[in-house]
């Protein structure tokens, strides 16, 4: 037996097995460290950092210490920051590969800390770079303006629709002329008839005699004939005529108003209307909504993705090559199946600037089919600084990932607004002094496509205007309208696909500054309508008189058609016996 | 690394049983072939230390069944995935995934399943293989080999007086 066998070798083996676990043991909170900052930095596209991760045996359980989530919008700033997170992991689980942990909890959390040093990483840069470069999705349209705008500068800028009708007739009429004119080249004219009273008298002169009379009677038949001939031609010509003629009139007629087409036109372009201020709210709050929700959708957009995130389980999967040295992990039916990754219940404590806003988040894991539960939170605030009271809570249920449900909703009773700047234009320089303010928000995403209904109601309000003295009076009138401001709501529905989403945005202010400076506006949009209306006019006077003597130059054709007519008859009326 | 390759030319020229080296390769090849932080190699570095196995030789062969290793990874990685995968075995696969001990084992990693197979499969012919080539070498190569010129030479370099320093310690195996 001593020849196959070394009873010391025993004592080697549980030197080694000890060596690797006392390795382990000191290693293990490294590990642990540097794994969850490089899944976290990869998952972000930020820096993620822990200061220290703590594993502990008994009972098994890891306590990670400040948690810094970088913002990858802003790299000298934390997206979020976590002051303690502890939690103790199911022993015999772990044994199968599983992250079970029954609760857990995150002390301290903060939003939007100030960073030391730049949380950007690399890999993300160019990605990043170009969401923010994006455009916001919702087009705000231009701002109405308190100043006329440049007469002369708009009318050598605008192309006078007025001015290319004009022109086009005044060729038409040229056209119709020379076309009129070469058919009567080809028409009977005075030496025609001329040549008819030649024949006549010839005829008056001509053999006397039966057989002299009875030629004579002939020729008078074919004559007359010839004549009555012309003369039906000559009048088929004037009604023609006179129909063309009818027709140039009356598109000359109709030019008149077209100048005023222009004036209106210009107008709707320069948004000189009382109907541009139907769009206030979406200048003054667009901005805010719409940077909150691309914000909102930025991170939707990292978390939802984890929530399907599992491992292997089809034949798709497995057949994809995989790392060398790594292989890949076939996964059979579990008799009790649970996620590799499970936080049953996350207790939240949040510090934000009104103060701590407590909550919970129930099955949080990467693989909701296995589960079948969708993950739930529920945070609330009572008493805040500042705020009566705030609650949120919501689902996100990724079950079926094709058909995932998600949805929120947040309430905000008597938040008080201080000092909020709603536009910072020359115009009008809006801030909200003070306020209280009443949120309610619901939004649903399913299958990618958002819809979310916001909708603020501001109490005891104080808008400040800027100097109430200075511009012109519509400025002023706006300044006394909002003055008198004291409660108003906006109303903004999002809706569309995450990607291409529409933020429409209604307020009973843009009801106030419309009848507020409606008198105003009018009188201004007058002044610019007869300015506008009088340079048109300079600038289609010289070619309107042509066109004028282009229609003028058609009388001619009138009266060559009717001397033509008139000398026709006058042969006709002869008494040749 | 030359102290190692010079124990292994003293284990084969001394007195060391053929199946201690045998063994060693063969252990060696489990812990190779396999990816190495795997329960099974705890089983197999015991049994190393425990039998009278050839360390030296077993250091040396893991190292270079590592590098295999690496370089029929594929293959491995496919034939395990076709085990794991084969509709006959699903059944017993599915009783070992609902064990604690089988799942610590990670035999559903597809190329720890292949691996292991492979080694196992080759561990008798290979220490029977080995066996004889280490006899054979014993009887006829050793002493042709030591009066050949190449020898010679290698007698006057510095690897022979490392080989001559590890003969001297004696015994190790």
């Amino acid at each position: 037996m001593t020849k196959w066998l070394r009873w010391q070798g025993l004592i080697a083996f549980v030197a080694v097995v000890v060596f690797v676990f006392l390795a382990w043991y000191f290693l293990v909170n490294t590990i642990v460290r540097h794994s969850i900052e490089k899944a976290g930095t990869r998952v972000v596209g930020a820096r993620v950092e822990l200061a220290k991760a703590d594993v502990h045996l008994f009972p098994l359980g890891i306590t990670l210490m400040r948690l810094q989530v970088t913002n990858p919008d802003n790299p000298m700033s934390n997206a979020l920051e976590a002051g303690q997170i502890d939690f103790a992991i199911d022993s015999l689980n772990l044994l199968r590969r599983k992250i079970i942990i029954n609760t857990m909890t995150m002390e301290g959390v903060r939003f939007n800390t100030p960073r030391k040093t730049s949380g950007a990483v690399n890999f993300h840069k160019d990605q990043r770079r170009s969401e923010t470069s994006k455009d916001t999705p919702f087009a705000i349209p231009g701002m109405f303006s308190f100043q006329l705008p440049d007469i002369h500068e708009i009318l050598a800028r605008e192309k006078l629709e007025s001015l290319e009708q004009i022109t086009n007739l005044r060729e038409e009429i040229e056209t119709a002329k020379a076309d009129w004119e070469k058919r009567l080249a080809g028409a009977p004219d005075k030496n025609t008839f001329e040549q008819y009273q030649a024949r006549a008298k010839k005829l008056q002169k001509g053999s006397k005699g039966i057989s002299g009379t009875l030629t004579k009677a002939s020729d008078l038949k074919n004559l007359q004939k010839d004549i009555s001939k012309d003369l039906k031609r000559l009048k088929n010509i004037q009604k023609k005529f006179a129909r063309d003629k009818k027709n140039l009139t009356k598109k000359l007629d109709q030019l008149k108003s077209a100048p005023q087409h222009d004036v209106d036109r210009i107008l709707n372009t320069y948004n000189l209307s009382s109907d541009g201020l139907g769009n206030v709210s979406q200048l003054l709050f667009g901005d805010k909504i719409g940077g909150t929700v691309k914000k909102a959708i930025f991170w939707y957009g990292k978390i939802s993705p984890l929530l399907t995130k599992v491992g292997p389980r089809d034949k798709k999967d497995v057949t994809e090559k995989p790392d060398r040295g790594k292989g890949v992990y076939i996964r059979f039916k579990e008799e009790s199946p649970l996620p590799d990754l499970l936080a049953r219940q996350v207790g939240v404590s949040t510090i934000i600037m009104a103060g701590n806003i407590k909550g919970e988040l129930r099955q949080v894991t990467t693989d909701q089919a296995t589960l079948g539960l969708p993950l739930e939170f529920n945070f609330s605030g009572v008493k805040l600084q500042g705020v009566q009271s705030l609650n949120v809570k919501g689902s996100l249920d990724h079950i079926d990932p094709n058909k995932a449900k998600d949805q929120m909703t947040i309430a905000v009773q008597q938040y008080r607004v201080n000092d909020l700047k709603l536009s910072a234009t020359d115009n009008l320089p809006l801030t909200l002094k003070n306020g209280l303010a009443n949120l309610n928000l619901t939004a649903s995403i399913g299958e990618e496509i958002l819809d979310a209904h916001i909708q603020v109601t501001m109490d005891a309000a104080e808008l400040e205007t800027g100097n109430k003295t200075s511009g012109n009076q519509l400025q002023q009138a706006l300044h006394a309208a909002l003055a008198d401001v004291s409660t108003f709501s906006v109303n903004a529905r999002v809706t569309g696909p995450l990607d291409n989403y529409k933020v429409k945005m209604t307020s009973d202010l843009d009801k106030i500054l419309k009848n507020a400076v409606g008198r105003q506006m009018k009188a201004l949009t007058n002044e610019f309508q007869d300015t506008l209306r009088a340079g048109i006019a300079d600038k289609i006077k010289g070619p309107m008189a042509d066109t004028s003597d282009s229609m003028s130059g058609l009388d001619s054709i009138t009266q060559e058609i009717s001397s033509r007519l008139d000398l026709g008859n006058d042969v006709s009326g002869l008494k040749l016996f | 690394m030359l102290t190692i390759v010079a124990k292994i030319f003293k284990t084969l020229n001394s007195e060391t049983e053929p199946f201690q080296i045998s063994l060693a390769l063969c252990f060696a090849m489990i812990a190779g072939l396999t990816p190495l932080w795997s329960l099974h190699n705890f089983i197999v570095l015991l049994l190393v230390l425990i039998l009278r196995v050839n360390l030296a030789t077993f250091i040396l062969a893991w190292l270079g069944f590592s590098g295999i290793a690496y370089l029929l990874d594929p293959v491995l990685h496919a034939f395990g995935l076709h085990i794991l995968t084969a509709d006959a075995l699903k059944g017993f696969w599915t009783s070992l995934y609902n064990s604690t001990l089988w799942r610590l084992s990670n035999y559903n990693n597809s190329l720890l399943m292949g691996s292991l197979i492979t080694s196992l499969g080759l561990f008798v012919p290979l220490f029977f293989l080995s066996n004889m080539i280490i006899r054979k070498y014993r009887e006829h190569i050793f002493a042709w080999v030591m009066k050949s010129r190449i020898v010679q030479v290698l007698k006057a370099s510095k690897f022979y007086g490392i080989y001559k320093s590890v003969s001297d310690w004696g015994g190790l195996s």
